[in-house]
């Protein structure tokens, strides 16, 4: 055979390795080519941040949903894992899985990818609205300082617990109880835990003191200030952290980009995105993994549509 | 291209092209122009067309040949009205796969990378992803021929996070 002079595969161009790992399709595959060296990790690795999950919610068969934010080809993995669970939303690609067959309920969180699980203590608490659950983690659950926020929310019941949290390891969850706080929706931005309410006031929340630290700010967008429009979610993307609004009467949807950190003040109208369409996911969107969510409709939150009726927030 | 009066008959023109090892390789003219990196050879350059020998540095002779007949062929699917049986272009697609080696297949992949075709390029990294799908990571490395630099304690922590890709895959 005619040789060449040269080892194919030690120079081979990182885009050409990109293209072929994209065509593997399956994250399971991909993550095993991580192992073979250390420049395929990094490919690896880039690679496997383009899927975000999808919801499931109660999986009778064990399957989670994994999307492609590049190739928008979406991905089924079947786990024995999560037969007959629930699963809630993910953080950092860990998925929130409670099974109820036994009292207490367990809760874990596991990486689809690499199938490790966490344990998490059991619960006493009864959540509420178990399909609004959400998982917010500080860091990768790997680590031993991280943070599992559970945050149940209710809507338009003020004074009620909604943000339940632990480290792994812990014997028991701890709530966070504050006096006339409706959270809408938490999440960690820079390492700190922010929280909002219908309204758009932004909390900056002090976990170990349970307590609101200070308020942040209060949003100056005029829909929010007329009660015709109410916060919906925070979202982080690309290291913004982003306010998305839904109004009561178009079932329409905008997102505010939340510039305090420069300017203490509120962004408005830097995007608009209309319902039950997927918006164009960020080309970048590593730094949002951990946040980029997917919620059903709220007009059918306990039935949740096929993913082309659901709306990505990303 | 070239719309020169002088006749050069009905006969299709013939470009040469020297693989990595110094072979010739007579080619039709659009068979050649398929490959993006020809093609920017002539760019600016037309009446060169004649004599010229274009020289492909990273393309063995060995690979020449099959690497014509796909875009011979492929070229002629695309022309076809209708559009040709998709068994037909799976079958030709499988035939030219078959007893094709790892290694050949690889190295044919740095060929069209170079020649800069998108149609062969995504046939053969198709391909070439799906003889790595669900294999170890030892076939893996072997196949690719990719040393690992990892050292034992690395490469032990790495699959410890990853047991579970050591289950159920396919005989090598």
């Amino acid at each position: 055979m005619a040789k060449l002079g040269w080892s194919p595969w030690s120079d081979l161009p990182s885009e050409l390795l990109h293209v072929i790992f994209h065509k593997l399709e399956n994250p399971s595959d991909i993550y095993q080519c991580g192992i073979v060296c250390d420049s395929w990790k990094s490919v690896a690795t880039a690679i496997l941040s383009y899927f975000i999950f999808l919801p499931v919610n109660y999986s009778r068969v064990g399957d989670c949903v994994l999307f492609n934010t590049q190739t928008k080809g979406i991905h089924t993995i079947t786990l024995p894992e999560l037969n007959r669970v629930w699963v809630l939303s993910s953080s950092f690609g860990w998925l929130l899985t409670i099974r109820f067959n036994n009292w207490p309920d367990k809760i874990c969180l596991l990486n689809p990818i690499t199938r490790e699980q966490i344990k998490l203590p059991f619960t006493r608490i009864v959540f509420e609205r178990i399909h609004d659950l959400r998982v917010i983690t500080s860091t990768s659950p790997l680590d031993p300082e991280c943070l599992v926020i559970v945050e149940s929310r209710k809507f338009y019941s003020s004074k009620l617990i909604s943000v339940f949290y632990c480290r792994p390891g812990d014997s028991d969850w701890k709530v966070i109880e504050i006096d006339n706080w409706n959270s809408i929706d938490v999440i960690f931005h820079k390492g700190e835990l922010y929280s909002v309410d219908v309204y758009g006031k932004l909390y900056l929340i002090d976990v170990f003191r349970r307590c609101f630290n200070h308020i942040v700010v209060e949003s100056s967008i005029p829909q929010l200030e007329s009660r015709t429009w109410i916060v919906n979610s925070l979202v982080e993307v690309e290291g913004s952290l982003l306010l998305v609004a839904i109004s009561f009467y178009s079932d329409t949807h905008e997102v505010y980009k939340l510039d305090w950190i420069e300017k203490r003040n509120l962004e408005p109208n830097t995007k608009s995105i209309q319902p039950r369409t997927k918006i164009e996911p960020p080309p970048n969107p590593p730094n949002s993994r951990h946040r980029i969510q997917y919620r059903p409709t709220k007009s059918s939150p306990s039935n949740p549509a096929p993913p082309n009726q659901e709306e990505v927030l990303v | 291209m070239a719309s020169s009066s002088s006749s050069s008959s009905t006969q299709v023109k013939k470009i040469t092209l020297k693989a990595a090892d110094g072979k010739h390789f007579e080619v039709e003219e659009p068979v050649a122009m398929e490959m993006e990196t020809v093609k920017s050879f002539f760019v600016g350059n037309e009446d060169a067309m004649k004599d010229m020998v274009v020289p492909l540095l990273n393309v063995s002779s060995e690979h020449m040949p099959a690497i014509l007949d796909f875009y011979r062929n492929h070229s002629e699917f695309r022309k076809r009205t209708p559009p040709p049986p998709a068994e037909e272009v799976k079958a030709f697609n499988e035939a030219f796969l078959e007893n094709k080696s790892d290694e050949q297949l690889m190295e044919m992949i740095m060929a069209a990378n170079f020649l800069n075709t998108k149609e062969l390029l995504n046939f053969l990294t198709e391909a070439a992803a799906n003889r790595i799908k669900n294999k170890s990571v030892e076939y893996v490395r072997a196949f690719f021929g990719i040393e690992n630099d990892f050292t034992p304690e690395e490469e032990a922590r790495i699959r410890a996070e990853n047991e579970w890709a050591f289950d159920g895959l396919d005989e090598d």
